[in-house]
């Protein structure tokens, strides 16, 4: 509520977003969220950047704040919860606690169990279609033919065969890596400088996993748009992360890069979280 | 279950939906008897109901020296206190009851569901408020709330809808309400919420469809239950009265003559709403069973 960011308002900030690589296209900056009424803190000083292109790993045990570090940066964190500390920058420009509408624009998010985040009632050609229609309003948005060819190619693009029957299936339907590779076209219909990945291959078995991974990968390739993947799971990271922030109980104890992640870890739950999951690896083997 | 089963047991297909659309198609072949019988008695009712009123008698005219006659060829189901058709006047009461029974469902539907998926989707205190004042309805019997409501309000057939929609509310918002709250945590809502879409597109457009089921199941025993109050308003003198043709004032009437042996006069109408309230919960029944 506290601020107004529709252009830049930071003495620094004097470029047109044309120069947009010039920024991060996320940075927090001393991110604190608490539980309102309790005063418990969820998140403190978090602060974090993602570069256009760039995949940044977010990791953590369960409960360390991996989610809401997610949803206070997309503006929809549930009642009761609420920023309380530093600022969340757009394209360089200050977009703490402003309406989450002027960030949909600029970001888009795929989530943990792709068969609850479709609508069950509507065919996923119209679900990915209704996005072109909202952010490509310019483009193959501006009418509803246009739309739904444009979401046919974008099912296509996200390497899914026959796209055209796929267009007009529902959800329950198709398989849960299916599900996913429609969520990631309907992120890519909104043309996002962002994409966060809350665990996106957490319900999806270990195969399926691989082939979203490596789309993940691809398209950050091709568009040129910053990935924040939010996962639990090391071996993602190792697979497919530039740079890793490590979370431990809401608080930021570790920003590395992948190699060191693994070669020579800073801090001692880094150190313990990949030592566990060198165990698990062999116990596995 | 055929859905599930199938699925589980095909190897994982990343590039095809064709086992699951396979075992869809499957799921609605599965023989469906209640659900086609209920159709069938409601279907053949609305059939009569519109055409019947055509082919019989002038369910008002009175004729004493026909009176209190048996079930015959001249009038299958006999003639009643006053000498007239009860088959005519049975006939006649179709439209009547069928369109009180879907309006007062209809009604309550809208608005129950409506105000269910507010309270759900947003909780906190709106939730509270909509929540208590359903209970507050939901204390008094139904059929007495409708009662009084009528009396209040003053009686003809649209405020006889109207009286009888109020007292069927509370079930429609708790069931959608129930529903919105599961729906509310799944991950589509949180992909409109982020993708901008305010909370009134969220509950109508989103969550509402897909918590509608429980509430469609509700609308058709509402139906069958609004047409047993309707009758049971009639047979209390209240809502729609004598000499209108209606099966409720048809049963009162002919209970007199119950007494004296004339059984045709009450039994015929009585056993038409028995026979579409019974197809009316068939089609519920259907609706709502597992699949």
């Amino acid at each position: 509520m506290s601020g107004t960011t529709t252009s830049p308002t930071t003495g620094t900030a004097g470029t047109t977003s044309t120069t947009t690589t010039a920024h991060p296209v996320l940075a927090l900056e001393g991110l604190s969220v608490e539980v309102s009424r309790t005063g418990q803190s969820l998140l403190r000083d978090v602060s974090l950047t993602v570069a256009p292109g760039e995949i940044v790993g977010l990791v953590g045990e369960s409960g360390s704040g991996k989610s809401m570090t997610s949803l206070a940066v997309m503006g929809v964190l549930p009642d009761g919860i609420a920023v309380t500390g530093g600022r969340v920058l757009v394209d360089g420009a200050d977009a703490t606690g402003t309406a989450r509408r002027s960030v949909a624009h600029r970001f888009a998010m795929i989530f943990q169990n792709p068969k609850d985040s479709l609508n069950p009632l509507m065919r996923v050609g119209d679900q990915i279609a209704r996005m072109v229609r909202l952010h490509q309003a310019d483009g193959p948005g501006a009418d509803r033919k246009a739309a739904r060819a444009e979401a046919e190619r974008l099912l296509g693009r996200v390497h899914i065969t026959d796209p055209a029957r796929v267009a007009r299936a529902y959800p329950h339907q198709l398989s849960g890596g299916m599900c996913q590779r429609v969520m990631i076209a309907m992120a890519l219909a909104c043309r996002p400088a962002l994409l966060i990945a809350d665990e996106p291959t957490t319900a999806l078995d270990v195969t399926v996993q691989a082939q979203i991974l490596a789309l993940i990968a691809e398209l950050a390739d091709e568009t040129g748009c910053g990935v924040l993947l939010i996962t639990h799971d090391l071996g993602v990271v190792a697979e497919l992360c530039d740079r890793v922030a490590v979370l431990y109980r809401g608080d930021l104890v570790e920003t590395t890069g992948v190699v060191e992640l693994f070669e020579s870890p800073q801090h001692e739950y880094t150190r313990y979280l990949v030592t566990a999951g060198e165990e698990a690896g062999h116990g596995a083997a | 279950m055929t859905a599930t089963d199938t699925a589980t047991t095909t190897p994982p297909t990343t590039t095809s939906p064709t086992s699951t659309a396979d075992a869809a198609r499957a799921r609605t072949r599965r023989p469906r008897p209640f659900l086609w019988v209920g159709l069938g008695i409601l279907g053949v009712l609305v059939v009569v109901g519109v055409v019947g009123p055509f082919l019989v008698a002038d369910p008002l005219a009175v004729e004493p020296s026909a009176a209190l006659q048996a079930p015959s060829a001249a009038h299958w189901f006999g003639t009643d206190f006053y000498g007239r058709d009860v088959l005519a006047r049975a006939v006649h009461a179709i439209r009547l009851d069928l369109m009180l029974g879907v309006s007062v469902a209809l009604l309550a539907m809208v608005v129950g569901s409506a105000l269910g998926v507010v309270s759900g989707y947003l909780g906190g205190r709106v939730d509270d408020v909509i929540m208590r004042c359903v209970d507050v309805l939901m204390s008094f019997p139904g059929f007495v709330l409708a009662m009084i409501l009528l009396l209040a309000i003053g009686e003809s057939v649209p405020k006889l809808a109207l009286a009888l929609a109020v007292a069927a509310v509370p079930p429609f918002v708790r069931l959608v309400r129930a529903e919105a709250l599961a729906q509310r945590e799944l991950e589509y809502v949180d992909g409109a919420r982020v993708s901008g879409a305010g909370w009134a597109r969220i509950a109508f457009g989103h969550m509402l469809p897909n918590s509608l089921r429980p509430a469609a199941v509700q609308f058709t025993l509402v139906c069958g239950y609004s047409i047993l109050n309707v009758a049971g308003l009639a047979y209390l003198g209240i809502g729609i009265h004598a000499p209108t043709p209606e099966w409720g004032v048809m049963v009162a009437e002919g209970a007199q003559n119950m007494l004296t042996g004339q059984w045709w006069t009450a039994f015929f109408p009585g056993l038409l709403i028995a026979v579409t309230v019974m197809g009316l919960h068939f089609v519920g029944d259907d609706l709502g069973g597992d699949r």
